[in-house]
């Protein structure tokens, strides 16, 4: 990627506030995303990806962002004011949620809430948002568009609400799409169509989209980049093709060996990673993932092993990538030339 | 494709923009009088009340301050319907001039007490931290003062009169909406539908009144019929004291505390207000249980008793009754997990 990032985090870092001392939920997470590009960050559930989306808004509630940078357009986001980042949600960077029906306001109309998105940062009549709307819409394939403004939230379906969703965040043409699990509640056939309209929306509207997801199969049909997460830490990014092809990380490979495929062999139990991801209170000492590895040395007990990259636009945090393969930058410590 | 678009921007363009207007209440109106029929009689009872309250000037038979000399503490009677006091007023237009007092007071009230409550409770619930503690001390020490006792204090300092007995009220009601009020906004501002506001870029300012407050309506507004009644009651007991409505207005408390003296001598002094006061509140505390059952979204997606109880109330003999009905509350219930134990193995 040539062109300068439109979105680039680096070294992000957000601590929460609990009854026992401030907790990191994200420890030094880095990525970009270049314009038009689609980056997925995938991980288990309580690895930090919607936290580091929602860090991008500004959105952490209790949450603190102690360090890191957040650059959007080349604006620095972190520690920008209120006000400037509430202009930016919804018209440059918007947002779809997972679960639909419960982010959409329960009394007011489709139309409503798809007027209500455009008249927050534009200066349009009633009447021309309402037009709009129902432009939006149609765009998002939902029939008979004049009639579905005047409908209620909860009389449409579940596909249906993630498409008004999609409306709401396409209202203002953003240049950031950042989309959280948006198609965890929904059944496979309608997450289909929400990919693919997801997909082809983004590109209409030439917008980059930041796609989080626990699934590896929308992952791969979905971005062109993509990160793992793992604990709070990036464990392996870089192409989709590349990474889902030959995952270098242990954790990663995990996560591709438990997707079911046509060829997955029926009477063998599809492996799964054993136990779960540690709370955040308390991570393992030494490489996060070392308890649940089933690759781990001694050396990963002891002490983390950095991001190396391995290759170019690849990188990985692994200490195998040490002893293993030439070619490879050899680790001493965290102070080693290309480590991030 | 393209056809049906054509023939929906044609027919689509008039149409309204929202379901509003005189048809929308009318149906809203039938929803309630259907699911909740004790609500109904309520409504009829409440809606006589503020009619009359309305129109007193020309219900009343008399002005209710003249004096009828010669005719004091006369019995009900063809000329005095519900007989005259001990100054020889007409009882029946004391009654319903007393309607127009307590509909002010209730009114005025309940509405600066709802307001008051309402916001202090919405800023401490959506903000919390330091704004929550501050001001929640304060309604704190407001609350922990006896009502009776505040509203004397106040009544007392600034003397009897109407303006300042709803002062006096709104300060004992005000906590009372402000925790109800507090309590929802901490219940809607983790909704995620506020957070998907906040990311579209909506301000505190329209996330507040666009989307907090219309989803806590319904608790706050069923409050207020409840509390509507209790402000009657209050403007009653503090004009029975002597230190609410001044001496020649026509209240009803004010009539029951001049009636009590001639108790034996003329009882509808004292029965006439206790009745319509009675009345008036029941109404009001009715209106409010209903209220409260209808737009609870969490009690209107429940099978009503009403709905369970033919299914075992049909002929059955009585010993047959109770398995059928815990069944018949399981259903309503709507609990999967505990099913009829024919197949449970637990």
């Amino acid at each position: 990627m040539t062109s300068p990032p439109l979105l680039a985090v680096d070294d992000l870092r957000v601590e929460f506030p609990t009854p026992a001392g401030p907790v990191e939920a994200v420890g030094g997470v880095s990525f970009t995303v270049s314009p038009g590009e689609t980056v997925a960050v995938v991980g288990e559930s309580g690895s930090g990806k919607s936290v580091s989306s929602l860090a991008v808004l500004g959105l952490l509630g209790s949450g603190r962002i102690t360090s890191g940078s957040v650059r959007f357009q080349g604006e620095e986001l972190v520690g920008a004011g209120r006000e400037r980042l509430r202009r930016l949600r919804g018209s440059e960077i918007a947002m779809v949620f997972q679960n639909p029906m419960s982010s959409l306001d329960p009394l007011f109309t489709i139309g409503g809430q798809i007027a209500e998105a455009l008249r927050i940062h534009r200066p349009i009549s009633r009447g021309a948002a309402r037009a709009r709307a129902a432009e939006l819409l149609r765009e998002v394939g939902i029939p008979d568009p004049e009639r579905r403004l005047r409908s209620y939230p909860h009389e449409l379906s579940g596909g249906q609400q993630q498409r008004v969703l999609v409306a709401i965040a396409l209202a203002c043409d953003p240049a950031l799409l950042i989309a959280d699990e948006p198609t965890t509640a929904l059944d496979v056939t309608v997450e289909a169509q929400i990919l693919e309209l997801m997909r082809k929306l983004q590109h209409e509207h030439g917008a980059s989209l930041l796609f989080i997801t626990h699934d590896m199969a929308v992952v791969a049909q979905m971005a062109d980049r993509v990160v793992v997460m793992y604990a709070g830490r990036v464990v392996e990014q870089g192409a989709v093709a590349d990474v889902l092809r030959s995952p270098r990380n242990p954790y990663t490979r995990a996560l591709i060996d438990s997707i079911a495929t046509p060829t997955t062999p029926r009477d063998v139990p599809l492996p799964a990673i054993a136990g779960s991801v540690p709370n955040a209170a308390d991570f393992p000492a030494g490489c996060r993932f070392h308890p649940r590895c089933p690759e781990v040395l001694d050396r990963c007990r002891t002490s983390e092993p950095p991001l190396l990259d391995i290759e170019p636009g690849r990188s990985s945090r692994c200490w195998r990538h040490d002893a293993g393969q030439a070619g490879e930058p050899v680790a001493a410590g965290g102070s080693v030339p290309g480590v991030r | 494709m393209s056809e049906e678009q054509k023939i929906h921007q044609q027919a689509g363009e008039p149409s309204p923009t929202r379901r509003r207007g005189p048809r929308a209440v009318f149906a809203a109106l039938r929803g309630f009088v259907v699911a909740q029929p004790l609500g109904a009689v309520a409504l009829v009872f409440v809606t006589a009340f503020v009619l009359v309250a309305v129109f007193a000037p020309l219900l009343a038979p008399y002005d209710p301050l003249e004096q009828f000399r010669r005719e004091i503490l006369q019995p009900p009677s063809g000329r005095f319907p519900l007989g005259t006091d001990d100054l020889g007023r007409d009882v029946l237009s004391r009654t319903i001039h007393g309607a127009s007092t307590s509909l002010l007071i209730g009114v005025v009230t309940t509405a600066m007490s709802l307001v008051l409550g309402t916001t202090i409770g919405v800023i401490s619930g959506y903000f919390g931290r330091v704004v929550d503690v501050v001001l929640q001390r304060v309604m704190d020490a407001v609350q922990a003062v006896p009502g009776i006792v505040l509203l004397l204090f106040i009544a007392v300092i600034l003397g009897p009169s109407i303006r300042n007995t709803i002062i006096a009220l709104t300060v004992v009601i005000t906590p009372s909406f402000n925790r109800i009020a507090r309590g929802e906004a901490l219940r809607v501002r983790e909704e995620r539908y506020i957070e998907a506001a906040r990311a579209t870029g909506a301000t505190i300012g329209r996330i507040l009144v666009r989307h907090v407050l219309p989803n806590m309506f319904a608790p706050v507004f069923t409050l207020g019929s409840l509390i509507f009644a209790g402000v009657i009651i209050a403007e009653s007991a503090l004009s029975f004291l002597g230190i609410g409505a001044p001496p020649p207005t026509p209240s009803w408390g004010l009539m029951l505390s001049e009636g009590v003296r001639y108790v034996e001598r003329a009882p509808w002094l004292i029965i006439v207000p206790a009745v319509v006061l009675s009345l008036a509140v029941f109404g009001f505390n009715l209106i409010g249980d209903a209220l409260r059952d209808h737009l609870d979204p969490r009690l209107a997606g429940r099978v009503s008793p009403r709905s369970v109880r033919p299914r075992w109330w049909r002929g059955r003999p009585p010993s047959r009754l109770a398995p059928t009905l815990a069944r018949a509350v399981e259903r309503a219930e709507g609990d999967p997990g505990e099913g009829p134990p024919t197949t449970s193995t637990r």
